[in-house]
């Protein structure tokens, strides 16, 4: 789900880097008052943990790779202001560094992994638990807290890419970036993380929520 | 702390394990993700060679693009091992980060 540069318009990726700063701008200012020699450690080890996760390209019928991102589990064990610095760490790193991702698209991939998704998954945790603690409803809340925030911010992705052809073609007709419109690209993404990615993602959150569930309960912040 | 040493260990088995993530693919003759093809690729599947895409894709040239040290076509043990040693480069990066902080939210003074 990294987008390479070439595949967003600049009328596309230049709002997008905007929304990034911006978020960036309230992440730091909320994770500020929070941040002490204890958070920093936990921090990086999220960053740490999303960036390697993301390279565990995983091979699917019909011959594409995806990859869990780790923004779920992390969203819900630290809370998703903190889950945007430590992705976005992970996937400037990846770009800077890699090529994973491109450097135009750094606002865009930011925006989706690193905002929408750990907003997302909190947000599903959070309806589907309630006020219950019940151990089985905590458990489905974890996988599909990792399942569905993974398949919105594919959804968005997906959309990204699509309205290409629309707002950036060429006065001959040809798409000047990503060429694939809205038909293609949304079913196509849509499909491969409904039935594979998003369970791989939903399946992680829910094993590494269960581990802190079982040893650092106190360490989880959604169930604060 | 002993739990640090749990999610120090955790992170060592990701980064050990990452070459998964090349030779699954491999395995499964699998390419490139959604999205994420080349710009040959992309003229190969659709006919289309967009023109913003083919001058946007060469932009930025990455240190160690794709996570690898080596050549493009380098066998996959090879490729593995570049895998791997990225993924450390990526853990370093990140420790240094977060040290750095450390020691920059530790000389301000408490307010």
């Amino acid at each position: 789900m990294h987008i390479p540069d070439g595949y967003l318009s600049p009328q596309t990726y230049v709002p997008l880097y905007g929304v990034f700063v911006a978020s960036a701008a309230v992440a730091v200012k909320k994770v500020e008052k929070k941040i002490d020699k204890k958070l920093v450690p936990y921090l990086g080890m999220a960053a740490a943990f999303s960036f390697l996760i993301m390279m565990f390209n995983v091979p699917i019928p019909g011959g594409t790779t995806g990859h869990a991102v780790g923004a779920a589990i992390i969203a819900l064990l630290f809370g998703p202001w903190v889950t945007f610095i430590a992705v976005s760490v992970a996937l400037i790193i990846q770009a800077l560094v890699f090529g994973d991702g491109g450097i135009t698209a750094i606002g865009a991939n930011c925006v989706n992994m690193a905002l929408i998704m750990p907003f997302a998954a909190w947000a599903i945790f959070k309806l589907i638990t309630g006020k219950s603690r019940s151990i089985i409803r905590i458990t489905i809340a974890a996988f599909l807290s990792g399942y569905l925030s993974l398949n919105i911010a594919a959804l968005v992705t997906s959309i990204e890419f699509g309205i290409q052809p629309l707002i950036a073609s060429g006065a001959d007709g040809n798409p000047l970036y990503a060429p694939y419109p809205l038909r293609i690209a949304v079913p196509a993404m849509a499909i491969e993380h409904l039935i594979f990615f998003g369970i791989i993602e939903g399946l992680v959150t829910f094993l590494i929520f269960r581990y802190f569930y079982k040893h650092n309960k106190e360490l989880i912040e959604v169930l604060k | 702390m002993k739990n640090y040493k749990k999610y120090i260990l955790f992170i060592g088995i990701l980064i050990v394990l990452s070459p998964l993530g090349l030779i699954l693919p491999d395995l499964f003759k699998a390419g490139d993700a959604w999205g994420e093809w080349s710009v040959e690729s992309v003229k190969e599947q659709s006919g289309i060679e967009p023109t913003g895409m083919k001058k946007d894709a060469v932009i930025y040239s990455a240190p160690v693009l794709d996570y690898n040290l080596g050549k493009e076509d380098d066998t996959l043990p090879k490729l593995s091992v570049s895998y791997i040693v990225s993924g450390m480069i990526g853990t370093g990066i990140i420790l240094i980060l977060t040290f750095g902080t450390i020691k920059l939210i530790s000389r301000k003074p408490a307010e």
